[in-house]
């Protein structure tokens, strides 16, 4: 199945990735910030972990980029607001077309088979099918005033809502509603209206697409989408439904049949019988920052930064007693993030200026801190667990050595997570995006207002910089491939291709005058 | 024997048809002769503006008047296997429809108006093959790569001449059938100044006003395969300046006026790329051998190399800015009309250069037709130096450069070179060499370095090539006169008079009468 992440980090950091894992994906596609983690403004400001203990610095994310490209296997599919049109670019060839769509085209994401494209229209109120291979269109109408996207993982089903946490879709007028939703077959294109929780804030889909699952702060909406006419149900998830706290993040039992849901500022999780439509809650020590499923899916693992705890539940049984797992006394961990291979896991936090990490190897449960050359910003494992990569703040610990040539600049750190030896990097400015290829061997980063891709070669922990025409916007890497493709500054388009096997750059300018071709 | 000079051809040549002199309808102020002449392989052609006609010069034949039925030329254009003359012009009608009216002298007593009717003529063997009536602003006309069909368009950096007529459509190219003179309008939007053609003649490339067609030519309709925005803002007006296409016809390469940005265009897939070039081109050369496109910039020190696969451009520095490139087959010849001293011969596989430096900037650069010399005519320049190096930077010179052995040998001339050719069928390496207010014409032996005078009846003007291997002279004579050379043997014939014709004529009869239009 391909995956794609998009790691959104601090204000304007962005990450983006191609892999079976290191990834979380929203189902919308655009980056599940819950999942990432990112010092936020406590972080960057240098207050101290101590400070905010009790409810604390959150570890999400703040924001994600918008537009971004989505790929198949041969073709990538770039959105173009201002033209009401989306350009497709074939990959070898660099061939581009470019159709019209809806007006103001907001977000498209491709298939799963790699068949289809589906583009969301803010500003005309629909969705627009491509085949992917003939650009063919079918425009399906949805509700008014919705602005975000979901799409199931077996491209069938696209839920379209007003998202709480998006900017509002610019239209003006009208009755509003802040609980409707559109739910459209993208194959039949069978269009449904249905009410849900008041503003919702993620759309989530079970593994096999049977059900959507759509949060919002007081309830959850499980919609079944095995039936003709899908069904929606509403489960009360907050015990205070007349002060309900943020739903932060959700997860789903690769089976479906439970959600874990954490909340903000609660001290247990919500867990959510999907078959039964129940809740219970499951404690899990002082402030939740984190909850993540290990890779195969057996274990769900919450990090209660304010007990310096783990909490590892069972998934198959979550109602068993949890284990727990003192973390080191002195550190201060706020989010995990599992490698693909489930030998390890790396323990962090985003919210606070620390220069460290923990590694925690799941078959002995050995937990061991180790040193950073700078605090954390994101972390990332390379899809084949071969590698950690670390994003450091600008910010220093507030032990830091004031005379290193990492002090106040931005750096980045490659790992080895075989003998945890490491490659240190001083970056001249801040990353904006990151990629993986799926293979694991190579990653991508751009940062901001450097005309640079620089290649991550996970093998030797090397580092080779290309030079670009323009800034960088975006980096992805092509579905299943090491192909990097980076979407750069230029008001008719710009995009460069990168083949790290044959260090080849291949660039393409102004396609979108495509659009304005004459046959 | 003295041999008139025929410089304003050469420079015609490099020049371009589109930069021809400004020439005005026949009157007593006109000049008797123009001398733009045009060579062909049967004979010269002169154009009389005075009296109106139309000369057709031989060196055996002597001279004879072309009937162009009333037509008075005002511009002539060679066809590409020099066969064939395009002749654009104008004769008079009368506004007021009486059979009394047979002059021009008529229709002015008769209260009438006279009216300029624009035409455009094929001339081949001395005759008018085909002549059709065409709008007045037509002044440029581009060839396809066999020489059968022309297309007649609008220079717009002529746009201060262009003449209009009533109402005029500047959207319409004209496609010529050079067999037939059949003549098909086609639209093409606005202001279309130039037209490439691909190299089997399938597809023209057609640049107008912000956008770039592609043409197809096989079918006989002449429809509009594609049009290719340069921009997507209305507001925005990018003036596409110079076209050429890649090797194998897959791209077309556009530069546009004061900008940096080269458009490829891939005319199969129909997709546009902007790739970046280090500053606004001065001149852009495609080369086969290479399949390398060469840029030169007359602000910016440097050359940038095009290579045609990921369209990824390699900058070459140099010391000084270059504006001109000659093509050598894999290398290029670069060098400065902007008063630049340097050249370079850059090869284009390993993007190395040697630097020559001429004794005095150069004009103009003529390559020998083997490619392996190269003659600059270089100009005076301002300078300190004392002695000898400020004579010789005050005086015009010919500058000899040895492409092959990558060195150059400075010639001082008395005046200003006019033109320069080099013989083809000579023992050894020849070149003749035309000064101004000279009654001498130079023949330069290339190997041994030394220069002999022809001597020529009057100064000449100009010069180009006629025949096999012979030449012709522009003298400066007020009734016409042109020499026409022998180089193997030095020979001169000269043919002169033929301004002469035509010029004491009393009344002037309209040409074509209302019955006859």
């Amino acid at each position: 199945m391909r995956r794609l992440t998009v790691l959104t980090l601090g204000l304007s950091l962005a990450f983006v990735a191609c892999s079976d894992y290191n990834a979380y994906e929203r189902a919308d596609g655009a980056a599940d910030a819950w999942d990432t983690a990112s010092s936020d403004d406590t972080a960057a400001s240098g207050e101290s972990p101590d400070d905010d203990e009790d409810d604390g610095a959150s570890e999400r994310e703040d924001d994600f980029i918008k537009l971004l490209p989505a790929t198949t296997n041969q073709y990538i599919f770039v959105v173009n607001s201002a033209r009401d049109t989306v350009s497709r670019v074939s990959v070898p060839s660099l061939q581009v077309l470019t159709v019209e769509v809806g007006s103001r085209p907001k977000v498209v994401r491709t298939t799963a088979d790699n068949e289809r494209a589906i583009v969301f229209n803010e500003g005309s109120d629909d969705l627009t099918v491509l085949d992917a291979e003939t650009l063919n269109a079918t425009t399906i109408d949805v509700l008014p005033y919705l602005n975000a996207m979901a799409l199931s993982d077996d491209g069938v089903w696209a839920v379209v809502y007003r998202d709480a946490d998006e900017e509002g879709d610019g239209s003006s007028g009208g009755a509003q509603s802040f609980n409707e939703l559109s739910i459209v077959n993208t194959v039949t294109g069978e269009h449904f209206s249905e009410v849900v929780g008041f503003k919702p804030r993620q759309v989530k889909f079970t593994g096999d697409s049977s059900r959507a699952l759509v949060v919002s702060d007081e309830y959850l909406s499980v919609i079944d989408l095995t039936v003709d006419d899908p069904d929606v149900q509403v489960v009360e998830i907050a015990e205070d439904l007349l002060d309900p706290p943020p739903a932060e993040e959700i997860e789903v039992s690769p089976d479906g049949a439970y959600a874990f849901l954490r909340q903000f500022g609660e001290d247990s999780i919500a867990l959510i019988d999907l078959d039964t439509l129940t809740v219970d809650r499951l404690p899990t020590g002082q402030n939740p920052t984190d909850l993540d499923l290990s890779p195969d899916g057996a274990r769900a693992v919450v990090v209660s930064r304010g007990s310096n705890e783990l909490y590892v539940f069972d998934v198959e049984n979550p109602y068993g007693d949890p284990e727990v797992i003192a973390l080191p006394v002195d550190e201060l961990i706020g989010s995990v993030q599992f490698s693909p291979d489930n030998t390890k896991a790396m323990l962090y936090t985003t919210a606070a200026l620390v220069s460290h990490y923990t590694t925690w190897d799941l078959s002995s449960g050995e937990l061991t801190v180790r040193p950073l050359i700078k605090p954390i910003q994101s972390v990332n494992v390379t899809p084949d667990g071969g590698a950690l990569v670390v994003f450091h703040t600008e910010a220093d610990a507030t032990d830091a050595d004031t005379t290193s040539e990492f002090y106040g600049e931005w750096a980045m750190s490659m790992i080895s997570l075989s003998d945890f030896r490491r490659n240190a990097i001083l970056l001249s400015a801040e990353p904006t995006a990151y990629a993986d290829s799926l293979d694991g061997r190579w990653g991508f980063f751009v940062m901001e207002g450097k005309p640079f891709l620089e290649v991550l070669d996970y093998e030797n922990l090397g580092l080779t910089e290309i030079k670009l025409r323009s800034n960088p916007v975006h980096v992805g890497v092509l579905t299943g491939t090491s192909y990097a493709y980076v979407n750069q500054d230029h008001e008719l388009g710009r995009l460069s291709f990168y083949d790290p096997d044959s260090a080849v750059l291949e660039t393409i300018t102004g396609f979108e005058l495509n659009s304005g071709i004459e046959h | 024997m003295r041999i008139p000079s025929m410089t304003l051809l050469l420079a015609l040549g490099a020049c371009g048809f589109e930069r021809l002199p400004d020439q005005s309808d026949h009157s007593v102020d006109a000049p008797r002769w123009d001398k733009a002449v045009v060579a062909l392989n049967d004979a010269v052609y002169v154009m009389l503006p005075q009296s109106g006609g139309l000369a057709r010069v031989h060196p055996t034949e002597g001279w004879s008047i072309v009937d162009l039925n009333g037509l008075t030329p005002s511009r002539l254009v060679a066809t590409p296997d020099r066969e064939g003359v395009i002749v654009f012009g104008s004769y008079p009608v009368c506004t007021e429809i009486d059979p009394k009216i047979k002059t021009v002298e008529d229709c002015e007593e008769r209260d009438g108006e006279l009216e300029l009717v624009h035409e455009v003529a094929l001339v081949r063997g001395g005759a008018v093959v085909s002549a059709a009536e065409i709008a007045a602003h037509f002044n440029a006309v581009s060839f396809t790569n066999d020489g059968t069909q022309a297309a007649l368009h609008l220079n717009y950096d002529s746009g201060a001449d262009i003449e209009v007529t009533g109402v005029s459509d500047l959207t319409q190219v004209l496609f010529m059938d050079l067999d037939s003179g059949a003549i098909t309008p086609v639209a093409v939007g606005f202001a279309a100044d130039r037209i490439l053609f691909n190299a089997d003649d399938s597809k023209a490339v057609v640049l107008s006003r912000g956008e770039v067609l592609v043409i197809e030519l096989t079918s006989g309709n002449y429809d509009i395969e594609v049009r290719f925005p340069l921009s997507l803002d209305v507001d925005v007006q990018v003036r596409p300046q110079d076209v050429a296409l890649t090797p194998d016809g897959t791209y077309a390469l556009v530069t546009v006026a004061g900008d940096d940005s080269l458009y490829v265009l891939d005319l199969e897939q129909e997709s546009i790329n902007i790739v970046a070039l280090s500053s606004a081109p001065t001149a852009m050369v495609v080369d086969a051998v290479a399949d390398r496109s060469i840029f030169v910039y007359s602000g910016f020190a440097a050359v940038d190399i095009l290579e045609h696969d990921l369209f990824e451009i390699q900058t070459v520095p140099l010391d000084e800015p270059m504006s001109e490139i000659q093509s050598l087959a894999g290398e290029a010849l670069l060098y400065s009309t902007y008063g630049r001293k340097d050249a370079y011969l850059l090869s284009l596989d390993t993007e190395d250069y040697d630097e020559l430096r001429l004794e005095n900037p150069p004009s103009e650069v003529v390559l020998s037709p083997d490619e392996t010399l190269a003659l600059a005519i270089t100009r005076p320049e301002v300078s300190g130096a004392s002695g000898l190096d400020a004579w010789y930077d005050a005086s015009w010179g010919v500058e000899i450069i040895d492409l092959v052995d990558r060195e150059n040998l400075p010639l001082v001339a008395e005046s200003e070179p006019l033109a320069v050719a080099f013989t083809t069928d000579a023992a050894t390496p020849t070149a003749l060499v035309l000064l101004a207010d000279s009654t001498d014409l130079m023949q330069l032996d290339l190997a041994r370095r030394t220069a002999s005078p022809v001597e020529l009846e009057a100064p000449a003007v100009g010069l180009d090539r006629f025949g096999d291997a012979g030449f012709v002279i522009v003298n400066d004579a007020p009734l016409g006169l042109l020499s026409f050379l022998d180089p193997a043997t030095g020979e001169i014939i000269t043919v002169g008079g033929f301004a002469a014709a035509g010029i004491l004529q009393g009344e002037r009869p309209l040409p074509r009468l209302a019955e006859e239009e």
